[in-house]
This record gives C-alpha cells, sequence and structure tokens, in this order.
C-alpha cells in the first residue's frame, strides 16, 4: 500500500498550527514516514503544487480574495480536506471585528496610500467548500492532531469530543469560575479537548475552541442571568475566536427576546 | 468499638502512613478536598476531621474520569500501577453511594475488575460530619450522616477524645498493626457521640423542612414521563455535565479507542446522560434528541429505572449537584414539583 499523500497550507492565519505539527517532536519521524508530505510550503522546500491529494490540513480563515481560490484549488486536488485550527474552523481571531467594514481598518492600519492587501471579512473554509474533517483549537492541540492522523492512517473516522469544556474540567476537579467565582467563563459554550487547560490555571475559558455542536441559547442565556454575569459580556468573549459562527447573533437575538 | 487519645492516633497514623499513601480531607477555600500525602511524609498539621463531605465524589479513587481498560494486539502483561490508598475523611453519603455503584459494577454477572481491585484494596477511614452543610439533605433520601456500615474504620471526635469503629476485618487488621494504645470505649462516650450524631441529623432535617414527600419518586416520575413539566424544569440547564460527573452514584462512562503507532487503546472516560451525543447511535438516530428528554432522563434512571433493577434510588443526598449547577437547578425542588402535580391530579380525580 502505497502511503497516503498530505499537503499542509496555510491561508490568512498565525501559522501557529503548522508550528503546532512542527512541535511534535517526539513523533514527526514517525509521522513522515508513515505519509508522503508533497506540499508543505512552511517547512519544505521542494513542493508538488499540482498533484492529487490524499489529505489535506488547511489552516488560517479566508480573509483575502486570493484565500477563495487558494481553498477552493485544494478541495479539487485533495480526497479528505481538514479544517485545522479555530480560524479555519469558526473564523478565528481575523473574523473578530468583522462588523467594521475592511476600508476602515486599512486605512486605521496602514494608511492612506497602502493598496497591496485584497482583504475582506474573514469566513470560515466551510463558506466556500466543503469541509470533511474539524479539528478546531487555537492553536490545535496536539495530542489530538496525532489522534486524528492516526485514525486516518487505520482508515478510522477520528473521535471528536462531543461536549464542553465543563465536563473535562470537573473530571480535573477544578473549582467552578461560574459558580463560586461569578467569571465571565465561555466553558459551558465551547468545545472540549484542551483538557480545561485555563480553568485548572484559575483562568476562565476563553472559548478558543470555538462553540460546541449543540448551544441551547435560551437557556445559556438564563443561566448567565441568573449568576448575575450580562449576556453581552459573554456574547464579546465568544467573538474573539468564533465571530462567524452564527452563535453569537443568535445569543443576541434570544437576548432581545428576552427584553421583550 | 474503641477509644483513643489524639496523641496515640497521631503516632498510629504516622506507622500507618510508612504502608499507604494518604488521602485526607483538607479545607481549600470554602470547600473541602482530598489531598495526597505520600508515604512517610505524615505530618500531625495534616490531620483535621471535615465538618462536611469534600467537593468531590468519592468515586474517583475506584472509577477514574480516564482510565486505560484494554489495549490490542494484547502486549505482554504490562502491569499498571496500581497503589492501594488509604482514603481519610468521606462521609456516609459517599459510602452509600459507593455501595449503589457497586450494584453495577461489582455485583453483576460482569464485575469490573479495575473497580473491585479498587474496592478491595483501598482503605476507607470515614468520619461523621460535624454539621449540616448548605446543600446537604441526606436525611430527605432517608440516610444519617454519620457511616453506619461500609467503612473499614471509622473515626468519631468527642473533645479530645477519639472513638474508632471497626467495619471490616481489614478495618480490625490495620488497627491492631498500626494504631497502639487503644482502649474498650466506655458507655458513656458512645452515649456522647449519639448525642452529636443526632445534633447533625437534627440540623440536616431542619434546612431540608420545606420539602416533604409523600409519593414515591418513581410514581411521581412515571406519571410524567410524556410531560412538558422537563422542558420548564430544565429551563436553566446548558449541558454542561457537571451534575453528572460530581455525583457520588453516576458511572456512565464512554468507551473508545485510540489509535497508538503500533496498537489499540481502548479508553473508557466519563460521560453524561446530558451530552447531544450519549445516546447516539449507528446512523445518527437519538432516542433522546432534546435537552428536556436528557434532563428527564437523569431522574427517570436515578429515582425509577434504578430502582426497579436494584432495588434502590440512586441518590444520597450529598447536594453536590445542587452546589455544582450553574443554572440553580435544585433535586428537591424538581422532586417536589413533580410529586405537587401528582397530589393535585388525584385530587382532581377525586372531585
Amino acid at each position: 500500500m502505497s502511503k497516503p499523500k498530505v499537503g499542509i497550507f496555510g491561508l490568512t492565519s498565525c501559522a501557529g498550527d503548522q508550528l503546532v505539527i512542527l512541535n511534535c517532536e517526539d513523533q514527526l519521524m514517525e509521522l513522515a514516514n508513515a505519509v508522503d508530505i508533497r506540499d508543505w510550503e512552511m517547512a519544505k522546500s521542494q513542493n508538488d503544487e499540482e498533484c492529487p491529494l490524499d489529505i489535506a490540513l488547511v489552516e488560517g480563515s479566508v480573509a483575502q480574495v486570493r484565500d477563495i481560490e487558494t481553498v477552493k484549488k485544494i478541495r479539487e486536488r485533495s480526497k479528505i480536506l481538514v479544517a485545522l485550527g479555530t480560524c479555519a474552523v469558526w473564523g478565528g481571531i481575523p473574523a473578530m471585528k468583522n462588523d467594521v467594514p475592511r476600508e476602515v481598518m486599512l486605512e486605521e492600519v496602514y494608511g492612506n496610500d497602502v493598496r497591496f492587501i485584497e482583504s475582506k471579512a474573514a469566513q470560515p473554509l466551510s463558506s466556500f467548500v466543503k469541509v470533511d474533517f474539524n479539528l478546531p483549537g487555537c492553536p490545535i492541540e496536539k495530542e489530538e492532531f496525532l489522534q486524528m492522523m492516526a485514525s486516518f492512517l487505520h482508515g478510522d473516522i477520528p473521535e471528536i469530543l462531543n461536549f464542553s469544556v465543563c465536563s473535562e474540567c470537573k473530571m480535573k476537579e477544578n473549582v467552578c469560575q461560574i459558580v463560586y467565582k461569578n467569571q465571565v467563563c465561555c466553558g459551558p459554550l465551547t468545545r472540549a479537548g484542551c483538557g480545561a487547560r485555563c480553568p485548572s490555571h484559575n483562568v476562565p475559558c476563553t472559548g478558543c475552541h470555538g462553540p460546541i455542536e449543540e448551544v441551547h441559547y435560551d437557556s445559556h442565556i438564563k443561566m448567565f442571568q441568573l449568576k448575575g454575569i450580562k449576556p453581552e459580556e459573554i456574547v464579546h468573549k465568544m467573538q474573539v475566536y468564533a465571530a462567524p459562527a452564527w452563535m453569537p447573533e443568535k445569543l443576541m437575538e434570544e437576548m432581545q427576546h428576552e427584553g421583550e | 468499638m474503641f477509644q483513643i487519645s489524639r496523641q496515640k492516633l497521631m503516632d498510629g497514623f504516622k506507622r500507618f502512613n510508612s504502608a499507604y499513601p494518604f488521602y485526607i480531607t483538607t479545607a481549600q477555600d470554602e470547600n473541602y478536598q482530598f489531598q495526597y500525602i505520600p508515604i512517610n511524609s505524615w505530618e500531625e498539621t495534616f490531620f483535621a476531621i471535615s465538618p462536611i463531605r469534600t467537593a468531590q465524589p468519592l468515586k474517583s479513587f475506584f472509577y477514574q474520569p480516564v482510565q486505560k481498560v484494554a489495549e490490542y494486539p494484547k502486549t505482554n502483561g504490562t502491569e499498571d500501577d496500581f497503589q492501594p490508598l488509604a482514603i481519610i475523611g468521606p462521609k456516609a453519603c459517599d459510602l452509600q453511594a459507593l455501595k449503589i455503584i457497586d450494584k453495577v459494577y461489582a455485583e453483576g454477572e460482569y464485575p469490573d475488575t479495575n473497580y473491585v481491585r479498587a474496592r478491595k484494596n483501598h482503605i476507607i477511614i470515614s468520619t461523621d460530619c460535624l454539621n449540616a452543610g448548605k446543600y446537604c439533605f441526606c436525611t430527605l433520601m432517608n440516610y444519617q450522616p454519620y457511616p453506619e456500615s461500609d467503612f473499614d474504620l471509622n473515626l468519631s471526635q468527642i473533645d479530645d477524645r477519639f472513638l474508632i469503629e471497626v467495619g471490616s476485618e481489614k478495618g480490625q487488621e490495620i488497627l491492631d498493626t498500626f494504631f497502639k494504645g487503644t482502649r474498650k470505649a466506655p458507655d458513656s462516650l458512645v452515649k456522647a457521640r449519639e448525642k452529636l450524631r443526632k445534633k447533625v441529623t437534627e440540623q440536616v432535617k431542619k434546612q431540608n423542612e420545606n420539602f416533604h414527600y409523600y409519593q414515591s419518586h418513581q410514581n411521581a416520575i412515571e406519571r410524567h414521563l410524556d410531560s412538558e413539566i422537563w422542558a420548564d424544569l430544565g429551563k436553566t440547564c446548558v449541558e454542561c455535565g457537571i451534575c453528572t460527573q460530581i455525583c457520588p452514584t453516576c458511572h456512565c462512562f464512554l468507551l473508545y479507542d485510540l489509535p497508538r503507532e503500533d496498537r489499540y487503546e481502548r479508553i473508557r472516560v466519563w460521560d453524561s446522560c446530558f451530552f447531544a451525543g450519549y445516546s447516539r447511535m449507528a446512523g445518527g438516530l437519538t432516542p433522546r434528541l432534546k435537552l428536556a428528554d436528557r434532563f428527564k432522563n437523569r431522574f427517570y434512571h436515578k429515582f425509577d429505572s434504578y430502582v426497579t433493577n436494584f432495588g434502590v434510588e440512586a441518590c444520597t443526598g450529598c447536594g453536590r449537584c445542587i452546589e455544582g449547577c450553574m443554572g440553580n437547578i435544585d433535586l428537591r425542588v424538581v422532586l417536589t414539583e413533580l410529586e405537587k402535580r401528582v397530589v393535585l391530579k388525584e385530587n382532581l380525580d377525586l372531585i
């Protein structure tokens, strides 16, 4: 059996997820032996930019016009397309201020003269192409990434944790940030996988993995109100990583509904 | 029943700690936690009888949140690092809860080897509750705030003296081996313990006096299986799963296989019936699609199907689910509401 051909790509992003792959120091050689990495601009000098791929790992959000063509081309040449990291899955930090027009932002940052960036409101990959598997995280978890790759190599569907950070937090026997400290903690809205890293260090969850599959908007609103936390605060916090996920808008709608 | 002075007890713990690592209750923030004491590091300052139960349930010593249960292809008998522990300070509600989990993991046709090994080898030195915790309601569930059975040794403090009750052969062995200078307890001391126990029991009863259950919970739940009331009662539930993770009797798990380089590992992790994926089957079918259905299921399992299958309700009144709920959902209130409606319905029928 020939090794699966893999391509690793970055759209508009910080390259942090690709860095996580490079940081798998103990397993990197095994991984490189198990798959045939054909195209990885960040780590290889000789890349085949045309060959068909079995697995494409795509990091970053679509925040420039040219990214649309790039991601469509990747989709055409690959069998499995994985959205790697919160930017690719939910839009991530580049999408945080999507409500501000890009012209305003460009002028603010680069001044009047610069016109070389064709920037657009950042969107996740799924807005443009079919995504076969989502691996969120800012950055992705090393362990989750390796498990995903191992599953693909075994011909399995990777196991995705389908519950919120709260569950992992309780397994770590942490003191609840919401119940005991009235903190704006995104734990109950955020997909698990990190092992409740922040609450374990006494920091409320920032929601970097993006929302869980099934969010109960009305219940969340009621719950946060009970704790004296303004829903605006939690929406604001969730928008840092997952603004284009329709969730914050839905939460806002629900809030208005509550107010009536 | 034996009596021991504080100094002799401390000496005993020191000797005991040379053979077993300890977990002992300790105050942390507003709660009580188990603190780990490795072998040969006992100091007198560690010793404290916590007034109420710890924040986390006792079950995690016997049934860990994440545990490798098998691997294949089978490797040549790699033993895991199981270590018998002495757990000092659990309360009656937790001991009773273990008994409830035993029915699933230890007593059936296929006992769980890891669980049974832990049950056999860990040593439990329980203590009486010194007052009623804010959320405690053991008396409502017909339990007492002091252990009567299922411990190896039970420790009660009366002024500066300690009463030790032996609950098992293993407990007697430990008492004989490590604790020197025990004397048979005089009746006056036992009576003093009874008095203290009664006081705490009354405290728990008093703070729950607004809740009365006339009906069996089983009846109340069975008559509401198709009711809309669950969505109403669980309207602030956000599916975080905390109530099940910290419940001393909840024991559902998820098995999944982790691919490693040359083998698979089968991992068992705590699951919760609140999660959308909990009852999902192949093909994506979910019998409990709505959160309200899952909310109902927790009560159905605890107070109805568990009674049918094992003859006991899967709740000991530790109150952790009330304390930990972000949405302020109170198990007592839910049961009361259900019952209120049943009584109302019956009265209406009479008319």
